[in-house]
């Protein structure tokens, strides 16, 4: 899908999540800005503890921990200041307006509710249904999702479904009160290979029917690639690379989504070439360099990448989203005129 | 895909556990007996002189008669009101005050309500049990509660540890996590996920405390701490102390016996309990 000039369902700017730390406050989330238009799959790239879940969790309002912090200079769904909002306003607003759905289908449904009790529970937590209503509503939204004999797995406990029915189920749980934003963090991960492809289908008829806007997390490339119309790239709690998926892949600029891009396996005919890792690891928050974060990894870093932070290049307000950005003093550079951004 | 509805899958489950079955059967008459009296319909006549001392077993007196000359089996049904009568209420009671403290600990683990809950159980576990519950019941002997304060206050501690652990474990789960999600406030989270996933605890404690509560009865109303205005066969057991010593079984066995299946019947019905309810076992 194209993208548009219309105006974001979601747009946060500068959004911080913070923990308590010895050597203080540690920003875990630090300075992510995202928009989000109608019925479009964002996806959220980054290794484990860049920090992409908490920054899906931050979209609802959630801290991590009791001692979590989440702040932004900005954000707004719709018409809605969620900046402005208290934890009763949060709530009014979580399962209805934003949704999210989980890793593990094994653990995200109660195991002593059936499927049809916990579906009503949200619907009627949100509308003012009654019993009969919520069960219909509940019934057509496991018939988009794919069901056919709807009255049975709605009598079905947890335990009696596989792990793919379990996260339609989750979807469904998810996209019941027809939410502006999904937020999904890695979904298909638990699941097996032929399970994920119809997940990730579901997903996306769901966001192109409804007008659903989604933000997939995951670690997994190959998913960006198949259903993401853009994607963000995180490292150490910053947006590293950002643009329309096809431009992000074909043509990197930030090193550390080459390299990425690098390790990750492809079946090609004649290609026999390694996967190549990206050498050394993730810091732990707390021990990341000053500068770029990625400097100590990276074979193009110099005396300016270890001390000064690069910013998101075309982190410019008036620039539609569409554009391909990148936070590197020192980009790839791509041959003139195959650049698609 | 689905084939059974779970209830079915834990009555399968009970059924198929012959010991359980058996055990149930034996606290239903029990259960049977103690309704029967409470509703007036047997036992009323368990403080009647109605024949001489020591009279042996006769379609009259079908347990014979005790010293004063009472009539032993209606003092032994009896009996069985009063015990179910004690079990049930501090099995309900401590029950509640051990789910609620252990919930609210376990949710707020690491903070000041937790310290206090973990405090309290933690000193209250450190005194001798019938030591406690002796103490309690002297102190408070012009209480007719002072028995059943005491065992509320020793049995909650061990449902809280219990509930806390599982909430503990529960509430990191992703369906609690979810349930956050969906806009519910973390109160109504708690009551409406998390407890009624301990339910499975919470059900097989309740019979054991129930089970402990008879037995400390008994010992206590033995000892002359316990039942005041009734009688319990810790009372009978206590007279026949007296008539062991002359060669009267009657009232010793009477008491004796009972007890025994009663506490063998709900061992083996909260063995079948626990295998039939876990909602881990035998989860796909």
């Amino acid at each position: 899908m194209s993208p548009t000039a219309e105006d974001p369902v979601l747009a946060v700017q500068d959004l911080r999540v913070t923990l308590p730390s010895r050597q203080g406050r540690l920003a875990v989330v630090d300075g992510v800005s995202l928009e989000l238009r109608a019925g479009e799959i964002l996806g959220l790239v980054g290794e484990s503890g860049c920090g992409k879940s908490m920054t899906g969790a931050a979209l609802l309002g959630i801290a991590p921990g009791p001692s979590g912090q989440v702040s932004s200079t900005a954000m707004r769904l719709g018409d809605l200041d969620l900046a402005q909002l208290d934890e009763r306003g949060w709530r009014r607003i979580r399962g209805s307006r934003i949704s999210m759905v989980f890793q593990e289908p094994q653990t995200a449904l109660d195991p002593v509710f059936s499927v049809g009790n916990q579906l009503q529970e949200v619907i009627r937590r949100h509308r003012q249904f009654n019993r009969r209503q919520a069960r219909t509503a509940a019934a057509d939204m496991l018939a988009s999702v794919g069901f056919a004999d709807c009255a049975r797995v709605m009598r079905c406990y947890p335990h009696e479904l596989s792990g793919g029915i379990r996260q339609r189920i989750l979807i469904a749980m998810a996209m019941v009160c027809h939410p502006q934003v999904l937020v999904a963090d890695e979904p298909t991960t638990a699941l097996d290979v032929t399970t994920q492809a119809q997940i990730l289908h579901l997903l996306r008829d769901l966001a192109r029917r409804s007008g659903t806007a989604v933000l997939l997390i995951t670690h997994d490339l190959a998913i960006v690639e198949a259903i993401c119309d853009r994607a963000m790239v995180m490292y150490c709690g910053r947006i590293s690379e950002e643009g329309p998926t096809r431009a992000l892949m074909q043509y990197p600029r930030h090193p550390y989504t080459a390299g990425l891009l690098a390790a990750m396996p492809r079946l090609s005919p004649g290609q026999v070439e390694p996967v190549k890792g990206i050498p050394g690891s993730v810091p732990a928050p707390g021990q990341r360099p000053p500068g770029c974060s990625f400097s100590k990894r990276c074979e193009r870093a110099d005396d300016l990448c270890r001390s000064q932070v690069p910013v998101l290049h075309g982190a410019d307000p008036a620039m539609p989203a569409a554009v391909h950005r990148h936070a590197c003093h020192h980009p790839l550079v791509h041959p003139i005129g195959s650049v698609t951004a | 895909m689905p084939g059974f509805e779970p209830t079915h899958r834990v009555w399968q489950k009970l059924r198929a556990n012959r010991a359980g079955l058996a055990g149930f059967a034996l606290v239903s008459l029990y259960g049977l007996i103690a309704l029967s009296v409470a509703l007036g319909w047997a036992g009323q006549e368990w403080s009647l002189v109605s024949g001489e001392r020591w009279e042996s077993a006769s379609s009259e007196h079908w347990f014979g008669t005790n010293q004063l000359g009472q009539d032993i089996f209606q003092r032994a049904i009896y009996s069985v009101r009063i015990a179910f009568e004690i079990g049930l209420l501090v099995a309900l009671t401590s029950t509640l005050l051990g789910s609620v403290c252990g919930a609210i600990s376990g949710w707020c683990a690491d903070t000041w309500a937790d310290d206090g809950v973990v405090f309290i159980t933690g000193v209250l576990d450190s005194i001798p049990f019938y030591l406690f519950a002796a103490a309690v019941a002297f102190a408070f002997q012009a209480s007719a509660w002072a028995m059943q304060i005491a065992m509320v206050a020793t049995f909650w501690t061990t449902t809280s540890r219990l509930v806390r652990a599982e909430v503990m474990r529960l509430k990191n789960r992703d369906f609690v996590q979810s349930a956050l999600a969906i806009g519910l406030p973390p109160h109504l989270v708690l009551l409406r996920h998390v407890l009624p996933n301990t339910g499975h605890i919470l059900l097989a404690q309740a019979a054991m405390v129930f089970v402990a509560a008879i037995k400390t009865e008994v010992i206590l109303s033995f000892l002359g701490l316990g039942v005041q205005d009734g009688v319990s066969w810790g009372l009978m057991l206590a007279e026949s102390t007296q008539e062991v010593l002359v060669s009267q079984f009657n009232n010793h066995l009477a008491a004796a016996i009972p007890l025994l299946l009663l506490l063998l019947g709900f061992n083996l019905m909260i063995d079948a309990l626990q295998d039939a309810l876990d909602p881990r076992q035998g989860s796909a």
